[in-house]
């Protein structure tokens, strides 16, 4: 009898210990990696089995990696020089993308006055226009490390094939830095993000548009022309 | 000069035209007496308004009728024993109903009397006389020629009919007598003038000329002039009807009392139901809460058209002084004017509220966020003068909302849940004044003061509205405007989760700061914190900013 107690009791600590890892594990790392816990301003190394939760924010520096055990069981291994908000990685369904999507075509609709026509923006894919009216803004050095480290973030969205996930990322970036050249690279991944998930239009929209950005003067070396090529056997593809 | 009876009868071209001098005679005197009649009729109804006529009514004249082309006479001679009377009445009795605009029927009983006698007064028993009488039952039309637009008391028609006259005559001659009853047809032409004294009652004067048998020849055709009174009664001439009424707003807010004086409470649909263009203008008045009866102004409707007009009330700051529920109504007067002018009024109930009433929509909190109160200004000056060198930094804003936060709650300002009121489905928000004195509030009147003061020292503050469907209870705190762009935001926090960027209003967003402020007791970090955490928790993570049960609303 007193070996059944204990046994339970076991059972108990061990299934309270399993309840316990509500949030993101830390599987494995390499390297330089940072969390920054909810609002907290500072950044503190990661260890191995630390739990992570959605308002927390982790950081690779360069050449390191983390892997992360989510809460289904399924591993998620963040790249190095990369940035992700641990809230990104609950699962977006079709529906709240597209929600999303129309929420951001709404706030950009201007208020008419009686000289000019309501103009409402086409927002299936953003192709960051507000950067045309405060093109004379230039980015900080922080700026362009900020942006780089998110957009590799998103990427890792994208190749673990969160793609409704990886679109709104990739909206956010759009939305929050001012100028910069990547030469069509997120607007690459939005394509494939949204092909992955059969929108059709609007992957073509994206496809165009790295087709656009591409042209900018430091887009000339090779990475940037496999793009290009992508994207137009993409375009071809996907309007047959 | 008279001529006698026989010549008349026996001149056929006589029967129409009439003895000139006799017809003289008799209407100069006559045309005295009808001058003298108008003249003073002209100066009564002068002095009275043209109201438009109603849509039935009765005519009751008198008058008389030139029947067989005679005029009625007597005449005798001294030296002669023969006397000779001829004499006509006519009065008619006219039922008229109108048929559409200024067309109207009528059925008229008329009736001429006559009586002629010849008579030998020193023989009794020679003589002869004749009573005769003509009955015509007529039915026909009446046109009125001034539309309503001219306003005028004088209206006059014309008219035509038709039907049956019926004629009887008594014949006496010595100890002959005789009676003869005939059935003709005819019809007649009229020409009238009614002169409306008001809606229910007009003089008339007619002329009509009937063709009895059709034909001038007859015994019985000839003019036949009257005079009376209408009397009318039945729905007035309208310009207009009233197709509908909507009451929109019929909960008045006294915090919004400035919303009110430009937006509608009530829109009136109103139809021009005559073939002219018509203004009407409408007035309202809410008794004993308006400040003076707000008018539309007048709006030009074409014939036929439906127009809504807006209704608006003139409020001053006295609503403000309501401090308990009323019932009360708006009176609404439409006013039509097309030469004449018509009016209709009704009223609609409305509700008062108390003055710190809110339905609970967080766009309407704004109205009870009051910058320029002496206790505000008293405070935010008072924090003004102890920190002068905020001017010279970039982050101004930020300090000067941490000190004022930090202020509410060195003065002890601290959440009070509002009292539960048994029936009463508004909430109830305090001016920031209200709250200092009473030293706590809930969350929209901790909003409400400390947007109070941060609107007065110049800095843009918004609402933050959370109807998380997980929560029975909705919920609001704020957030103000840093005025740093985003590039500048590593100036608040190196981390992007503690503010929000937003634009307000115009198109350049800048870096605003969440805060709870019903932790004016834990200080600004925790209630930054915590109103940041609520943003990040409850607006992107579970997505209510999308899903539009997180609203940020500007303050304006």
């Amino acid at each position: 009898m007193k070996k059944i107690i204990v046994l339970v009791l076991y059972a108990l600590s061990f299934s309270q210990i399993c309840l316990a890892g509500n949030g993101i594990k830390i599987k494995r790392l390499k390297g330089d990696v940072r969390i920054r816990r909810g609002l907290e301003e500072n950044w503190n190394s990661a260890n191995t089995g630390i739990l992570l939760e959605n308002i927390d924010t982790i950081l690779t520096g360069e050449g390191s990696e983390v892997v992360m055990e989510l809460q289904e069981g399924s591993i998620f291994t963040l790249g190095s020089r990369s940035i992700l908000d641990i809230g990104d990685l609950r699962r977006i369904t079709e529906r709240e993308l597209f929600l999303y999507l129309m929420s951001q075509k709404v706030s950009r609709i201007q208020f008419p006055d009686k000289k000019s026509k309501l103009h409402i923006e086409n927002v299936s894919v953003v192709r960051a226009e507000r950067k045309t009216i405060s093109s004379e803004e230039e980015e900080t050095k922080g700026d362009t490390r900020m942006w780089a480290l998110e957009t590799n973030g998103a990427q890792a969205l994208h190749d673990h094939k969160y793609y409704t996930n990886a679109i709104v990322k990739f909206h956010k970036i759009l939305n929050k830095y001012s100028t910069f050249e990547d030469c069509g690279r997120i607007h690459f991944y939005l394509g494939n993000s949204f092909e992955a998930i059969h929108e059709t239009g609007r992957a073509i929209d994206a496809y165009q548009q790295v087709l656009v950005r591409s042209k900018e003067t430091t887009c000339d070396n090779q990475m940037v022309q496999e793009m290009v090529d992508a994207s137009l056997e993409a375009i071809s593809r996907l309007k047959k | 000069m008279e001529m006698s009876n026989s010549r008349i009868r026996n001149c056929s071209g006589c029967k129409f035209i009439y003895n000139w001098r006799e017809m003289k005679r008799y209407l100069r005197h006559d045309l005295i007496v009808i001058s003298i009649f108008w003249f003073i009729l002209f100066q009564i109804t002068m002095g009275f308004s043209q109201d438009l006529g109603r849509s039935r009514g009765i005519g009751l004249r008198g008058g008389f009728w030139n029947a067989k082309n005679k005029s009625s006479k007597y005449s005798s001679d001294r030296s002669s024993p023969f006397v000779s009377l001829d004499w006509d009445a006519s009065g008619s009795i006219t039922f008229f109903t109108r048929l559409k605009g200024n067309l109207f029927l009528e059925t008229n009983i008329s009736g001429l009397g006559q009586f002629t006698v010849d008579a030998d007064l020193n023989d009794g028993n020679s003589g002869e006389s004749t009573i005769g009488a003509i009955i015509p039952l007529l039915l026909g039309c009446r046109y009125d020629l001034l539309p309503a637009k001219y306003a005028s008391p004088f209206q006059p028609y014309v008219g035509s009919g038709l039907g049956p006259y019926i004629s009887i005559e008594h014949l006496t001659r010595q100890s002959y007598v005789s009676e003869r009853t005939d059935v003709k047809f005819g019809f007649y032409g009229c020409l009238g003038l009614n002169v409306v004294i008001r809606s229910w009652i007009a003089v008339n004067c007619d002329i009509r000329y009937h063709f009895i048998n059709f034909q001038t020849e007859d015994d019985y055709s000839g003019l036949q002039f009257c005079t009376g009174l209408n009397f009318m009664w039945g729905k007035p001439h309208e310009l207009f009807h009233i197709e509908d009424t909507k009451v929109i707003v019929r909960d008045i807010y006294p915090a919004y009392y400035q919303f009110y004086n430009t937006y509608p409470l009530a829109l009136v649909t109103v139809k021009n139901i005559v073939s002219y263009p018509i203004e009407v203008n409408v007035k309202s008045d809410i008794r004993g809460y308006s400040e003076r009866i707000q008018e539309s102004g007048f709006i030009q409707i074409a014939a036929g058209e439906l127009r809504d007009i807006p209704v608006r009330a003139l409020f001053g700051s006295k609503l403000l002084q309501t401090s308990q529920q009323k019932s009360t109504s708006i009176v609404l007067e439409v006013e039509a004017r097309a030469g004449a002018t018509q009016t209709k009024s009704f009223s609609e109930q409305i509700t008062i509220h108390n003055r710190n009433a809110w339905d609970g929509k967080v766009d309407k909190l704004g109205f009870f966020i009051t910058t320029d109160d002496e206790s505000i200004l008293h405070i935010s000056r008072e924090i003004g003068r102890t920190i002068p060198d905020l001017q010279k930094n970039g982050t101004r804003n930020f300090q000067l909302a941490k000190v004022l936060f930090n202020e509410l709650k060195r003065r002890g300002i601290g959440y009070r849940s509002d009292p539960n009121i048994p029936f009463y489905k508004d909430d109830r928000v305090q001016f920031a004044k209200e709250t200092l004195e009473s030293g706590s509030g809930d969350c929209d009147d901790l909003v409400v003061l400390y947007s109070s003061l941060l609107e007065s020292v110049g800095i843009n503050t918004a609402f933050i509205d959370v109807n998380d469907p997980e929560k029975d209870i909705a919920h609001v705190y704020l957030m103000f405007d840093s005025g740093l762009p985003p590039e500048q935001s590593g100036l608040m926090s190196s981390n992007e989760k503690r503010f929000v960027l937003w634009e307000n209003g115009s198109d350049k967003r800048s870096v605003w700061i969440p805060v709870e402020t019903t932790l004016l007791e834990e200080g600004f970090e925790a209630a930054w914190k915590t109103g940041a955490l609520q943003y990040l928790q409850e607006g992107i993570l579970r997505n209510g900013v999308s899903e539009g049960w997180v609203k940020i609303i500007n303050v304006e």
